[in-house]
């Protein structure tokens, strides 16, 4: 244990894949230049590129060792030029066990290391058997062990006093352990996706978008498919149609929107299958995936901030996804933030993070009811909910608003701004086209998209002060919800525009850490009383 | 405004800083006009733009850095830094001191020959910038910081 020691030799095999996955860009520009002239210099360029990758792959291999000490790991690394990684465990933001398919066949696993800050300050074994990796996941996180016991009871104590209302519901699809399990867990609280969750959470995934365009992009290539005879043979076995042009483009759009939402569907599945999330001492435990399992473990100490996201074709439905937002690496996912419940009720929230995220204060969001009540009684938007000024009958009857100590909203003067902003997205792109084109006057009919869109924004946009945390509500496209501790708010600003100033509003931006960057949240034309409170409330 | 401003050698070195940084624009542009001479476009035009483009750069050199300057102004204390800045948008934030990292200051050649230096102190997230201290200030700046941060550290 306490001396360097390589991988297993089934690394040199996800070394080489790794390389070639890093430069598949190139492959396929290679590809598609190479498929225009007829030249076979390509086949070259592509056997090269092949060898030196699988030399590159054993390579690392060789130099890869790594050895475990009490409290820190130690990494040695490169192949030219000699890395040397140190870990300590105090510095550890999130570990990542996970076993793709190639680990799977030699029953191994792969761990990942994320640490803060800007760089390369992410480890990866990628090959080990799940004992080794579960040891070093143990000596970097110690706080399991030691306090699983205490915990157990406590948490014993708590389910039996709130067991959560559709329980039932949410864990009937008991799933199979992972294989890499150990075995001294104990399961304080557990929230498992169901498949029937599951899978209104790929059909709801806006990730087609995505894959149409590069669909569309590769679809562009193929024009040796496409040809006369080719759609003379689709047009003949269909004989409704009678323009083939028409059909045609219709056709393509029609097949690259259904194969890219079928697509994201099952990418959707082959990541977010059998989803579990534990509470295990001060450690959260996430597992999921299909063909690559993979095991996340985060300590509490290390989240920043708790975000909602409400996409458009989930906020009808009342569903939603919440993620954490910590300062480790998420450099190889698509989002920096870390999924803990890829679909939830907005009303089984509250029960969500009593669960998993005791102390969250402003769980719910703001009621319907509150904010009424709130808006009602005064003027301009803003109210305290403090003892002193408004009497306590009127909305501290339910245990839940006694958090709120302030609530935003943009004032009514704001309320032209924001219709007015999203058109000047289509608004001066147009004044400066109509000297040459002058049919682009047409886009004038964007204007009431544009304004649909700022009201609704107005609408959404809010914000809750309580004791410890920060709540805002937004909306960029999908409708967002964000939690922040106060001791994780990094700074506090605000800009006041010429044009603002004049009716005294201003947009106050805070910044919490997220990944290597900073994730800043701006919330847009509050009054300046309302910046006076925030900033009382953040010194005090 | 807030209770500290940035040092007025600031003035000249910026204007000395965008003088610089227009010949940047400048130069390349001629350079390519001459090599392609008459070729793109007509000469009045060359001319018309050149002349348009030379009096925004005077307008900017001679009076963006009195503006910017008069603008700018900090103010630190226990509880944390605060920057306020901007001409059009004018921008305000507030750094907690218990939030930051490290501090440094850093020095180019203009503002070495103004005695001046930028102060710079990161936080877990990013990075902001006091520009165009006296050197002296910014030391003293430096180590006020640090005793702060020292103060009230607690792990975040």
């Amino acid at each position: 244990m306490f001396e360097f020691q390589r991988l297993h030799w089934v690394a040199t095999i996800t070394g080489v894949l790794e390389v070639i996955k890093q430069n598949v860009l190139t492959l396929v520009i290679l590809f598609i230049v190479g498929s225009r002239n007829e030249s076979s210099y390509l086949v070259w360029f592509v056997g090269i590129g092949l060898i030196s990758a699988f030399g590159l792959g054993i390579m690392g291999w060789f130099r890869f060792k790594y050895q475990l000490l009490e409290d820190e790991i130690h990494i040695h690394k490169g192949i030219f030029v000699q890395k040397k990684l140190y870990i300590h465990k105090n510095r550890v933001q999130v570990t990542e066990i996970s076993a793709g398919i190639i680990q799977r066949i030699f029953g191994l696993v792969s761990l990942t290391i994320q640490t803060a800050g800007g760089g390369s300050e992410r480890a990866v074994l990628s090959a080990l058997d799940a004992e080794t990796a579960r040891t070093i996941v143990n000596v970097l996180n110690p706080k399991i062990a030691e306090e699983s016991e205490l915990n157990f009871e406590l948490s014993q104590e708590e389910l039996q006093k709130s067991p959560l209302p559709n329980q039932s519901e949410l864990s009937h699809a008991k799933l199979t352990p992972p294989p890499n399990h150990q075995p001294h867990t104990n399961h304080h609280s557990e929230w498992t996706l169901s498949n029937k969750r599951l899978l209104y959470l790929a059909l709801t995934s806006g990730e087609f978008g995505i894959i149409a365009t590069i669909l569309g992009t590769i679809l562009g290539q193929l024009s040796d498919f496409i040809t006369d005879e080719n759609i003379q043979w689709i047009v003949d076995r269909i004989p409704v149609i009678q323009q083939p042009g028409l059909f045609f483009v219709l056709f393509s759009i029609a097949s690259v929107i259904l194969v890219s939402y079928l697509l994201s569907i099952l990418s959707s599945i082959v990541r977010y299958y059998g989803f579990t999330i534990r509470k295990v001492g001060k450690e959260l435990h996430i597992s999921r995936g299909l063909l690559e399992r993979i095991q996340t473990t985060v300590p509490y100490h290390r989240i920043q901030a708790i975000s909602s996201t409400e996409g458009l074709l989930r906020q009808p439905f009342g569903l939603e996804s919440l993620s954490i937002i910590s300062a480790g690496h998420q450099q190889g996912q698509q989002q920096r933030s870390l999924l803990v419940a890829p679909l939830i009720y907005g009303h089984e929230r509250k029960a969500f993070f009593q669960q998993f995220f005791e102390g969250w204060e402003l769980a719910q969001g703001i009621s319907q009811q509150t904010r009424q009540e709130l808006q009602d009684s005064t003027q301009d938007f803003l109210s305290y909910v403090n003892e002193s000024s408004i009497p306590p009958q009127n909305f501290l009857e339910s245990n839940d608003e006694h958090e709120l100590h302030m609530y935003a909203k943009a004032p009514g003067k704001a309320f032209f701004r924001y219709l007015r902003r999203p058109n000047y997205l289509w608004l001066f792109p147009t004044l400066l086209g109509l000297y040459w084109i002058p049919w682009l006057a047409s886009a004038a009919l964007l204007s009431i998209p544009a304004t649909l869109y700022g009201w609704i924004t107005y609408k959404d946009t809010e914000l809750g002060l309580s004791s410890k945390h920060l709540y805002i509500r937004y909306r960029v496209i999908a409708r967002k919800q964000i939690w922040i501790p106060k001791i994780r708010i990094q700074s506090i600003g605000n800009s006041q525009h010429t044009l603002q100033k004049r009716k005294r509003l201003y947009h106050v931006m805070f910044s919490v850490v997220s990944g290597s960057h900073e994730l800043s949240v701006r919330t847009k034309d509050f009054s300046s009383d309302t910046l006076n409170s925030i900033m009382n409330w953040f010194h005090r | 405004m807030l209770e500290e401003r940035i040092h007025p050698n600031a003035i000249p070195a910026w204007r000395l800083q965008f003088a610089l940084s227009g010949l940047f624009l400048f130069v390349p542009a001629a350079f390519l006009y001459f090599l392609h001479t008459k070729e793109v476009v007509a000469l009045e035009w060359a001319i018309g733009t050149a002349i348009i483009a030379i009096i925004i750069y005077a307008l900017i050199v001679s009076f963006l850095p009195q503006l910017r300057w008069s603008r700018w102004s900090y103010q630190v204390d226990d509880k944390g830094i605060q920057m306020r800045r901007g001409i059009i948008w004018v921008q305000h934030t507030e750094v907690p001191i218990n939030r930051i990292q490290h501090v440094d200051t850093r020095q180019g050649p203009i503002y070495r020959s103004y005695g001046l230096s930028v102060i710079r102190f990161s936080n877990a997230a990013t990075s902001h910038e006091i520009p165009a201290l006296e050197e002296d200030l910014s030391q003293e700046l430096k180590d006020k910081i640090t005793d702060l941060v020292r103060l009230v550290k607690e792990d975040v």
